[in-house]
């Protein structure tokens, strides 16, 4: 049969169209995969910190109070992730690294709200997922906080957190009430 | 912002990511559920329906204004149950090109082109040596082809991205690159007698 050269060339442009497209699909597929992980770490994390309280109040540490005990016991912190940004910061915590912790949250809240002002996508949960991070640096600069004894600083940091009804509201809430 | 689809026919590709992201689960579970596929084949049924949409913008077979945001799921699962039917009835994997030429939802032209009065018997593998010729291709080719065919970018603004010193040059060497692509398909073909 006789290969028309302009059939070929609109074969082509198709097929181009096509790896373009699949290339963009598989990197789409990577994104929405890291983010549906980090939502599972995140939970899990928010597992393990209710059930550390859960743990102390069981053991009769119900009261946690500005004292050396807070600082010692704290919260446990799961070996979650180590290359993601929430597990550098926790384990940075968890290793008492707090003035690193707090800068490391305090550059990922800049890149964050950065991101939110000129965002990569429009989707909506993309923009909700970034809020979410935001509130999951606060909720973890207050855990860092009760964990080095400054009680006061992370219970003004809770309340606001709880007031704010955002992710981690009802985790501020639990962790105020066995602050009392 | 504009509906997903008149955007994509504009050739705005953050439309298409937007679409993927915003429809991928939904109805990946209804085909999950209506055809019974599961696991990697239903992430590739999902993107063939997918390439099919964006090869209908591209083609002109969608118009603008003809595909608004809330018809958008409905015309995928109607994409995507073609080209499962399409494929137990060929009995092979969801192709990209293997829905019947008389189906509305046809994703191109391309077996018009290749077909002898109604069937070229050789246009499988026609197909299939086009996509390797295109997924093998080197750089910096790869990258310009799909900047202008598939990102569809102007020559000044590939030039702005490439470095080049202005349209001219980038509209030269998209063309040299599109043109060895077209040498080296028919040279495959006529090798392997297709």
């Amino acid at each position: 049969m006789r290969i028309d050269k302009d059939d070929i060339e609109e074969i082509l442009e198709m097929a181009i169209r096509e790896r373009g497209a699949m290339e963009r699909m598989e990197a789409l597929d990577r994104q929405m995969d890291a983010r549906a992980l980090a939502a599972k770490r995140r939970r899990n994390w928010i597992a393990s910190v209710a059930a550390a309280c859960v743990l102390l109040v069981a053991c009769g540490d119900a009261t946690l109070k500005l004292h050396t005990r807070s600082v010692g016991n704290g919260y446990e912190f799961t070996d979650i992730s180590r290359g993601a940004r929430s597990g550098r910061i926790e384990n940075l915590l968890n290793s008492k690294e707090f003035s690193a912790a707090y800068k490391e949250i305090q550059s990922t809240r800049e890149e964050i709200r950065e991101e939110l002002q000129h965002p990569s996508y429009d989707d909506p949960d993309y923009l909700t997922h970034l809020n979410t991070d935001l509130q999951e640096l606060d909720f973890m600069e207050a855990i860092g906080h009760l964990r080095q004894g400054k009680f006061f600083k992370a219970r003004k940091e809770l309340k606001a957190i709880a007031s704010a009804e955002g992710t981690f509201a009802k985790d501020a809430e639990s962790l105020l009430r066995n602050m009392l | 912002m504009g509906n997903l689809v008149d955007r994509i026919i504009k050739g705005d590709m953050r439309a298409f990511d937007d679409l993927y992201m915003k429809y991928k689960l939904p109805v990946m579970a209804i085909l999950s559920k209506s055809t019974g596929v599961k696991g990697d084949d239903l992430i590739d049924l999902f993107h063939s329906c997918t390439l099919a949409l964006l090869e209908n913008c591209a083609s002109g077979r969608i118009k603008e204004g003809s595909l608004p945001d809330y018809n958008i799921r409905a015309y995928l699962i109607r994409t995507a149950r073609n080209i499962f039917l399409a494929g137990i009835r060929k009995k092979e994997r969801y192709g990209k090109f293997m829905l019947p030429l008389d189906d509305p939802d046809y994703p191109g032209d391309i077996e018009k082109q290749l077909a002898v009065d109604t069937a070229d018997p050789n246009y499988e593998e026609k197909i299939e040596q086009v996509r390797e010729a295109v997924w093998n291709m080197e750089a910096p080719c790869d990258e310009l082809l799909m900047l202008r065919h598939f990102e569809k970018r102007s020559s000044e603004e590939i030039a702005s991205l490439k470095g080049y010193a202005n349209g001219d040059v980038a509209k030269n060497m998209v063309g040299r690159c599109m043109k060895k692509l077209k040498v080296f398909v028919i040279g495959k073909f006529e090798e392997l007698g297709l």
